[in-house]
């Protein structure tokens, strides 16, 4: 039925004139609980559906999406699609092409096991209620728990006039934990996440209670950290902060949107060495159970693992269909729509740093006086500028390699460019963590996941 | 739409609700997008869907459920029905809840509905947009202007099992210009906004040109000293830093969480004596007004500071029935840029206004500038949703900022930090200029002028 819809919305975009368009229909039963303590602040379930439709018309774009899935509202909205195409056509200077892709039908099923659909809030309600009170029980100094239950389940068509006919199934659930220790004045928080495409199986699956057990623990751990001081040292980079590092510093600036934009400082940059010899970053959309993970992308598109940096040199963008024909390359699966409401754009996947050779005792034993930096709490990044900033959720003094005092608010700050260069060793572990990635008012699920990581010389803000 | 809310209600309670609620929204948006100096894609999005409440009368209090639709049919509400007695009935009463909204007079408001949006078509956003990319470029330093323009008309419905029953519709005409200019290694953004409920080209074309104006004036700035001095701010600049600060710390929920500074403060001195702020859903034309509240409570002209003195904060049904005092009709849903039908009713602001507590306060920009013998004037800020709303701390980076010396501007600021607390910052506002804006925030506005704060430190 879907399929159906988003094709006749397709064909008829054609008919009108159009020279391409694509049209995602999509029907998904969703669930958000927010529970702080034993009180549920927010528990949602509501069924989303609706059609988005994209057209080009003589180089330009118009899109139209509706809530309604009736044929008759359907017909209107590839209408508008159509007449918002055509009123842009007037304006537009430089005209937008396409890069068509080969004919590809498919149906996309995920492994289920405990479709979420099947699920009542009442059980989601009941299992956020346990992680809260595990991570509560871990000590006394725990005063508060957070916790944020997500999950999301139906079905999504993707037509394309040029290439697809797919009908994908889609289940993916997320918990996050953001745990209150205080110790007389003193109050910190640490924050754990667990996301997969998965259905309610997933906590069986994943020792769930350790994680949220581990959100206690880092809490309770941060109330005898201390100021930090300031200045250039060697620093370690925890799996988490140096994922975010690879999404925020790195990953931006690869998508070809944003280096056609003028907006990235790796335009132009394509063969030449970036960094030290031993980073390759990959945005892979294909990592079996990546919470960035999807067969095809939003324009249909089968998407690929994008290798970006090799051994130092920048070797490719993320494109759409647009960036590709633009940059006279090919199209590789890297358009993403929050929802059929939006159009897709240029988006990351799964975005991580390949491992190295080095244990944390090695990467740690060289090292006099430095920061080990583990996790983001958030932070600042400019694509244009090439300069970043994260706020680390938990540090430590190195001495004489070994981890010493616990720190409170530690960045990490610096040019992309110049850090890529700085890392000097990278670790032979590998951890992924998960979150939501932001652009243009749209967000979408993605991975980040890398080794330990050194950087030499690297600016570290504190409060002394 | 009423019908389809008074059946879901009806239902609801033959499902074994005690009390029910339908909330109904629904939206046409109209937009164009502009790149690099180009109308990249002009967008028509329709948008409607139905939330609904239950209350389930338990031994020891009611306990509430929610669920939502898009789809617009008796069998769609029928399922939402469903999750939200399922969500009840897992939940534990809630001790405090007394009741939805009750019937009560209706509040009219003027003005929030221009029928000529309903006429614009894509081709006379997309033609107006063309000659604001016109407007923009008025130097060849500017390399990129790229910006929205949108208009909407919504509707909002509401029933429920006391009686309430209402609808009224909006519309809205938005946008926001960012312009860069470069010249020299020297790169700077420029940008400006407008919102109103009424269409109008010409304040389309003021945006567009101060946004290009900005953007070259901030060419080539100039590291500033760490120091204390006088800072004005501008109204999208107080707008950014209330909406992170203050317009949280006054919400009812907050105060009762125990998530604010004014905890007990109320009748007491919180503010400089000259600073009056009211919530004020009545204004014609400001994207915030309404007649009833997102729980259909007749909205009002709430005071909440006057010259100085906390009086209010900002209640819906259930923190006022917590506080056995009257909703001052600030429900209002909102949850992360979801549809207003996805969310359960919280609180938040209509237009928050910020004025000078007697009118000869008032003086014109360049006299307010003129008593500064040292300081800087702000646009913007960048940052203000890291500040801790509970303590009312904040860290920001002033964003299109000048240096100000002896009455008059000299130069543009390098990225420079203002750090404090919201507290201190009303009480050392010490002179209002004539220039009141109204800044849109997501369903509501802060109206205010710009503002002179006395001893800001500005690090550089």
């Amino acid at each position: 039925m879907l399929l159906d819809m988003a094709e006749r919305a397709v064909r008829q975009a054609i008919n009108l004139g159009a020279e391409y368009a694509d049209a995602r229909a999509e029907q998904l039963h969703s669930t958000f609980i927010r529970l702080t303590n034993e009180r549920f602040e927010q528990a949602i379930s509501g069924v989303d559906q609706g059609l988005g439709i994209r057209i080009l018309y003589k180089g330009a774009w118009g899109f139209s999406s509706t809530t309604s899935l009736k044929l008759k509202e359907i017909k209107v909205a590839a209408e508008d699609a159509f007449k918002t195409a055509k009123a842009t056509s007037k304006a537009v200077k430089e005209k937008t092409i396409v890069h068509h892709m080969k004919p590809i039908k498919d149906r996309v099923r995920v492994k289920v096991r405990q479709p979420l659909t099947q699920i009542g809030i009442d059980k989601k309600m009941e299992l956020a209620l346990h992680f809260s009170e595990v991570a509560r029980n871990f000590s006394l100094k725990i005063i508060s728990a957070d916790l944020i239950y997500e999950d999301e389940a139906g079905q999504r068509a993707t037509v394309s006039s040029d290439s697809a006919f797919i009908l994908t199934d889609t289940s993916r659930v997320y918990v996050g934990i953001n745990a209150v220790a205080k110790e007389g004045e003193k109050i910190t928080s640490c924050r754990e996440r667990v996301g997969r495409p998965a259905g309610f199986e997933l906590f069986e699956q994943v020792n769930s209670d350790e994680v949220m057990e581990l959100a206690a623990k880092r809490a309770v751990g941060l109330l005898k950290a201390k100021p930090a001081p300031s200045g250039r040292f060697t620093v370690i980079a925890d799996p988490k902060l140096a994922g975010v590092f690879a999404h925020e510093a790195v990953g931006h600036c690869c998508e070809a949107d944003a280096v056609i934009a003028g907006e990235s400082i790796l335009e132009g940059k394509l063969e030449n060495k970036l960094g030290s010899e031993i980073v390759s970053i990959f945005d892979d959309s294909t990592v079996d159970g990546g919470w960035g993970s999807e067969r095809y992308d939003d324009e249909g598109v089968p998407t690929k693992k994008r290798l970006l940096i090799e051994k130092g040199v920048l070797k490719g963008y993320i494109h759409n269909k647009e960036s590709a024909a633009k940059l006279g390359m090919k199209p590789n699966g890297g358009a993403r729509a929050q929802s059929f409401s939006y159009r897709p754009i240029v988006r990351m996947s799964n975005t991580y740093i390949t491992p190295g050779d080095y244990s944390l005792e090695e990467l740690l034993e060289d090292i006099d006086k430095g920061f080990y930096l583990k996790a983001s709490r958030g932070g600042a990044v400019d694509p244009a500028k090439g300069t970043f900033q994260f706020n680390a959720e938990e540090a430590h003094l190195i001495e004489e390699g070994k981890l010493a005092t616990p720190l409170l608010d530690v960045s990490l700050s610096g040019l992309t460019l110049e850090t890529l260069h700085s890392i000097d060793a990278i670790g032979k572990d590998f951890e992924s963590d998960v979150g939501f990635c932001g652009k243009e008012e749209q967000s979408v699920p993605v991975g980040d996941a890398s080794p330990h990581i050194r950087i030499q010389n690297a600016l570290v803000g504190g409060r002394v | 739409m009423i019908d389809l809310l008074e059946y879901a209600v009806k239902r609801a309670e033959k499902e074994g609700a005690s009390q029910a609620e339908a909330f109904y929204y629904g939206e046409n948006n109209l937009r164009t997008t502009l790149e690099k100096k180009q109308v990249k894609v002009s967008e028509k999005k329709y948008d409607a869907g139905i939330g609904i409440r239950v209350a389930q009368k338990k031994t020891d209090g009611f306990s509430i459920g929610f669920g939502y639709v898009n789809n617009l049919t008796k069998e769609a509400a029928a399922q939402a029905i469903q999750q939200a007695l399922k969500v009840a009935s897992f939940k534990k009463p809630d001790k405090y809840f007394k009741s939805f909204q009750e019937r009560s007079s209706e509040s009219t408001v003027q003005k929030i509905y221009d029928k000529a949006i309903t006429k614009i078509k894509p081709e006379t956003l997309v033609d107006l947009t063309n000659d604001l990319i016109k407007t923009a470029s008025i130097d060849k330093r500017i390399t990129i202007i790229s910006g929205v323009v949108s208009v909407s008309t919504g509707s909002v419905a509401i029933s429920n099992s006391l009686g309430v029953s209402g609808e009224f519709s909006v519309s809205s005409y938005r946008m926001i210009a960012y312009v860069v200019a470069k010249e020299a290694g020297s790169v700077a953004v420029g940008w400006d906004n407008y919102s109103n409920c009424f269409y109008n080209e010409d304040k389309a074309y003021t945006v567009f040109k101060n946004a290009a104006n900005n953007s070259l004036k901030q060419l080539h700035p100039k590291a500033i000293k760490t120091e204390k001095m006088d800072l004005l701010i501008q109204p999208q600049a107080l707008a950014q830093l209330l909406a992170s600060t203050l317009i949280f710390e006054v919400r009812a929920d907050s105060i009762q969480k125990r998530q604010s500074p004014f905890v007990s403060k109320l009748n007491q001195t919180i503010a400089s004596s000259n600073l009056s702020v009211t919530d004020d859903a009545h204004v014609p034309q400001a994207t915030g007004s309404r007649p009833f509240d997102d729980e259909g409570c007749p909205t009002q002209v709430t005071k909440i500071i006057e010259k100085g003195i906390l009086k209010s904060f900002l209640y819906n049904s259930y923190t006022a029935d917590k506080d056995k005092v009257k909703s001052t009709g600030n429900s209002i849903r909102s949850f992360g840029g979801k549809p207003r039908y996805c969310a359960e009713p919280l609180i938040g602001p209509t237009n928050f206004r910020v004025f000078a507590g007697s009118k000869d306060a008032q003086d014109s920009l360049e006299q307010v500038m003129s008593e500064i013998k040292n300081g800087a004037i702000t646009k913007g800020v960048i940052g203000a949703h890291t500040a801790n709303a509970a303590s009312g701390e904040f860290s920001v980076v002033p964003d299109v900022a000048f240096k100000v010396e002896k009455g008059e501007i000299t130069y543009p600021i390098k990225q420079a930090m203002v750090g404090g607390n919201i507290q201190d910052f009303l009480k050392n506002i010490s002179m209002f200029a004539d220039d009141t804006t109204q800044v849109g925030l997501e369903y509501s506005t802060v109206i205010a002028p710009t503002v002179l704060v006395k001893n800001v430190t500005v690090s550089g």
